[in-house]
């Protein structure tokens, strides 16, 4: 497993979606969609926002997250390139390592265009730091690119995948979701780093673990069908 | 003469189905050997093997002296791959592929071979348009370009020819002679009796999975095809 592989990897990718601008332009129209519900349906008082605005924030990831990454192997597989990344001298670990990478800069992008959106659409009576915020929602990102794609990859040779991602996965994701929204709650609420330990302890092991697992199997996921 | 690819009691199963059964095969170097058999015969399950993107359930495999279980990533950089699928990115230019192919080989000198890649298939001033925009037979021959950027000893064409006009079919045969001419080990997946006849020094012949014939060409008494008909007939 070389860097210089993974990073060829992440750099093909975010060079085809530049191009094409498929994947990025779906997922800020569902996010931008998704909010402009949120700000007229939650016209109501602060208490409300705060109660809930970090749920509905990670709600609109999760869904955003979700057309994006299911992309980054079957646009492969689609079309016809998957052979192409089997056949290179490369290890299968740098290829399910370079699309993490990828998918996680995709949704960072996203992340960076609808967290401030958030915060003025829903006018949200902010009392923690905003780059706290950001810098919380962002691991928790990183633990959803990490879980999404590894079962993104496992699901790979499956029928009805499309059906089978969400159901695999948000069981799955469900603790890491949990903190992730707890987290976030808890800082744009007024809380420091110190409150929100515990949750990105849980984050940052969820990562540990779902990247050790996924580097483990994924030469066998990987294997032409 | 050494062995290019010796295969030794290869099975691959896909649940109850035997897509591979005791085949064994010795390739000589610089040989160009035609895998025939009709579809679903197991000559794509073969190549696959082969090429180390799929896992044998038995069997040995060694290329170029190296266990494709063992030393999978030498046997890779062994290895060009040729298909009806181009392995391009449609959306990425002539150029861009081939860089993209050329850093996941880990070759140093590689603009330059990049640019030798694209004037061999005479692709060079159609280097930075995309893939898309290419037509069939240009397409086949930038993929040709991609399976020799690394200069691999073996080159295998699983049915490379599906799908390209006659001049196109005519360049790609022009262009295996001089595979074999530097010296590279030719595998070729057909099922057209015609193109053997063209291009092969040696085949074999595979049915539902089981090596039917091996030989050298010249070795064939009477006709080709009448081989096939009698072996496919003896099966049934």
């Amino acid at each position: 497993m070389k860097v210089r592989d993974i990073l060829t990897i992440t750099k093909k990718d975010l060079l085809l979606e530049f191009r094409s601008r498929e994947t990025l332009n779906s997922m800020l129209l569902f996010a931008l969609l998704a909010l402009m519900l949120m700000s007229f349906g939650t016209g109501a008082s602060d208490a409300v926002v705060r109660a809930v605005g970090a749920t509905f924030l990670w709600m609109v990831i999760i869904f955003v997250g979700m057309i994006g990454v299911f992309r980054a192997f079957t646009s492969e597989e689609e079309r016809g390139t998957l052979d192409g990344l089997r056949l290179a001298p490369i290890s299968a670990e740098s290829i399910l390592l370079g699309k993490i990478v990828y998918n996680f800069l995709l949704l960072f992008m996203v992340e960076l265009i609808i967290f401030p959106l958030f915060i003025v659409m829903l006018d949200y009576p902010l009392e923690g730091s905003f780059l706290m915020g950001l810098l919380v929602l962002t691991l928790g990102v990183a633990g959803f690119a990490v879980v999404s794609t590894a079962i993104s990859a496992l699901i790979l040779n499956a029928r009805a995948r499309e059906l089978l991602f969400p159901v695999i996965l948000l069981p799955i994701i469900f603790p890491l979701l949990s903190s992730a929204i707890h987290g976030l709650k808890t800082v744009l609420n007024g809380g420091g780093l110190l409150d929100v330990q515990k949750e990105c302890v849980v984050i940052t092991v969820y990562i540990i673990l779902f990247l050790t697992i996924s580097l483990l199997t994924f030469e066998y996921v990987i294997e032409a069908s | 003469m050494s062995s290019a690819i010796s295969i030794k009691n290869l099975c691959k199963q896909f649940g109850n189905v035997k897509a591979l059964d005791s085949v064994s095969i010795e390739i000589p170097r610089g040989l160009s050997f035609a895998l025939l058999g009709p579809n679903g015969a197991g000559k794509t399950t073969l190549v696959k093997i082969i090429a180390t993107i799929m896992r044998p359930t038995s069997g040995d495999v060694t290329v170029d002296g190296h266990d494709i279980m063992r030393e999978k990533e030498k046997v890779k950089a062994k290895i060009g791959l040729i298909s009806h699928q181009t392995f391009l990115y449609e959306d990425l230019s002539a150029e861009e592929n081939l860089i993209f192919f050329k850093n996941l080989y880990h070759l140093d000198d590689g603009e330059k071979r990049v640019e030798k890649a694209l004037k061999i298939v005479k692709l060079f001033p159609r280097r930075y348009d995309e893939v898309r925009t290419f037509s069939r037979g240009m397409k086949q021959r930038l993929s040709i370009a991609r399976a020799l950027l690394h200069d691999p000893p073996i080159l295998i064409l699983d049915e490379p020819t599906s799908g390209l006009d006659l001049p196109g079919r005519r360049d790609f045969y022009e262009m295996i002679r001089r595979f074999k001419d530097e010296g590279r080990t030719v595998i070729i997946t057909t099922h057209d009796v015609n193109e053997v006849r063209l291009i092969a020094d040696a085949i074999g012949v595979l049915s539902s999975g089981k090596l039917l014939f091996s030989g050298r060409i010249e070795s064939i008494e009477h006709d080709l095809e009448d081989l096939l008909i009698d072996l496919m007939g003896e099966q049934n």
